[in-house]
């Protein structure tokens, strides 16, 4: 454990910075929270232990933890955060922020949830005819989706981005379906899309994606399928 | 430079989630620091196996297609770091790391010279497995529906599970809630049929409010028949029929519907 703290508060000493100077010094704050925690309690239990005056040292029997296969660190699940654009159909193109779960059931293969909420603007016909003249209320505005999706790995691969970096990548392929609740309304909703991921780290991976979230849509004219295209990024860890 | 400034802010996203992992609870410095360490792990905390094959491949990428850059030959040690999908991430006697295939580890020999055990799930642990999760879509008399279940399985043959999904109708959307059994005869078939019965509750919501505000609930019960087809590791593919009998004010509505599915065990 000692050389773990050493790594934490001596590491990547040859690569100062800003702010891996307040990253670090936040670290160490917050190791001398819980050291003061930590001591604390340990204060308290002495005092307890000197009025009983049973005071007991007691060697601790160390026996090697045995590591089987079991324990292998299996990374499988992933869980991220998404920012972009989504362009309403028949409204506007509106911020969208949304969070993902991911499970990767093969090298190939993933599962994926995904939330996320934005809220349309005016149509070009509300502009047009004034403040009278609104097809929906402000909280029929909001736009928000979940969905499941199966993704296929179609073109794993690697990016080099100088002549040593290298990272791990995969334009993947989606499709799910899920609910979209817009105008007030639930609306069936089926997703198709494309995506692009980075592996910057075992941990850490970065995404671009581009989905169409087509759904059938009353608020305008009756049953008519709208295609609401969605381009985000956003930043999954893997645990 | 920039190869540079993509380190430093690596190192600095770490820093700062473990300073609020810190500051958050205590049990969390063992998360922080597996976050550290993460390609480094404490040498005590290691499997470490021995290379029986006349040699295995070191991969850059845990997927099809990664090239090969390396070897570790017959004798040599190499230490286990993760697991992603079936592939295992290796370190070499030398510091090398890449990634090997499963079945390449398959032969390897533990410092006790027993061989390796690694997990692998397969179609066994399909039969005696205990819970699962899952999602479907299909159609209820033409509408559009979607599902998503969770149950547990206590027999090898027989189980129980809880269910939640929408109906998409033009004129209403309802939810529905409910709880199903489930017989699966023969589970030991890669394609295995099942048989269920079901109960629960529809709520509708009108979708044309200003023409009718009508929102209510209703009772049904179902019966399904369907199969189980295991794709592999964990995922089973499901496609079901079933026939809803819903009650109304004074009568009763029969429904056919099917859909089709993914879910995973565990």
């Amino acid at each position: 454990m000692e050389n773990r703290f050493k790594h934490v508060l001596l590491g990547h000493r040859d690569r100062p910075c800003f702010a891996a100077t307040v990253g670090k010094s936040l670290v160490i704050l917050s190791l001398c929270w819980t050291g003061l925690t930590v001591f604390g309690s340990g204060a308290i239990a002495a005092e307890a232990g000197d009025k009983t005056g049973a005071v007991q040292v007691i060697t601790p029997e160390v026996k090697p933890r045995e590591v089987t296969e079991a324990d292998i660190d299996d990374e499988s699940f992933e869980i991220g955060v998404f920012v972009g654009i989504i362009n309403i159909d028949n409204f506007s193109s509106e911020p969208l922020y949304g969070i993902n779960a991911s499970y990767y059931a093969t090298e190939d293969f993933f599962l994926q949830l995904n939330y996320a909420v934005s809220s349309a603007d005016l149509t070009s016909f509300e502009e047009l005819s004034g403040e009278n003249v609104r097809l929906l209320t402000d909280s029929e505005r909001d736009y928000t989706y979940y969905n499941a999706l199966v993704g296929y790995n179609i073109f794993p691969g690697e990016v080099f981005m100088t002549s040593k970096l290298t990272f791990n990548s995969a334009l993947y392929l989606v499709g799910g379906v899920g609910n979209t609740d817009f105008g007030g309304e639930d609306n069936f909703t089926i997703t198709l899309g494309t995506g692009y991921r980075i592996v910057l780290r075992d941990w850490l991976t970065w995404h671009i994606d581009f989905r169409d979230h087509i759904f059938k849509s009353d608020i305008i004219k009756e049953d008519q399928t709208t295609h609401n295209m969605e381009l985000s990024t956003g930043l999954s860890l893997f645990f | 430079m920039i190869r540079l400034w993509i380190r430093c802010n690596l190192h600095d996203v770490r820093h700062i989630l473990c300073a609020l992992l810190l500051l958050g609870c205590l049990p969390s410095q063992a998360l922080c620091f597996d976050l550290f360490n993460n390609d480094s792990p404490d040498v005590n905390d290691s499997v470490f196996l021995e290379v029986t094959e006349p040699y295995i491949d070191m991969h850059t990428g845990p997927g099809r297609g990664y090239p090969v850059f390396n070897v570790v030959e017959q004798g040599e040690t190499i230490e286990i770091l993760k697991r992603k999908t079936n592939w295992y991430k290796v370190r070499s006697a030398d510091e090398k790391t890449g990634w090997t295939k499963a079945s390449q580890l398959a032969h390897t020999l533990k410092p006790t010279g027993v061989p390796v055990d690694l997990p692998e799930i397969t179609h066994g642990d399909y039969l005696k497995s205990s819970w699962r999760v899952g999602f479907g879509a299909g159609q209820v008399e033409g509408s559009n529906t979607f599902s998503i279940s969770a149950g547990y399985r206590p027999l090898s043959w027989a189980g129980a599970e809880l269910e939640w999904g929408k109906i998409f109708d033009n004129s209403v959307t309802s939810d529905f809630y409910g709880a199903n059994l489930l017989v699966e005869p023969v589970p030991d078939w890669i394609v295995t049929p099942f048989f269920t019965a079901g109960a629960g509750m529809f709520s509708f919501d009108s979708r044309h409010k200003v023409l009718v505000d009508d929102t209510g609930t209703s009772r049904y019960f179902s019966f399904g028949a369907g199969a189980n087809y295991y794709i592999g590791r964990n995922i089973v593919m499901r496609g079901e029929y079933r026939w809803y009998s819903v009650s109304t004010d004074d009568d009763s509505v029969g429904l056919n519907s099917w859909r089709i599915g993914l879910s995973t065990f565990f």
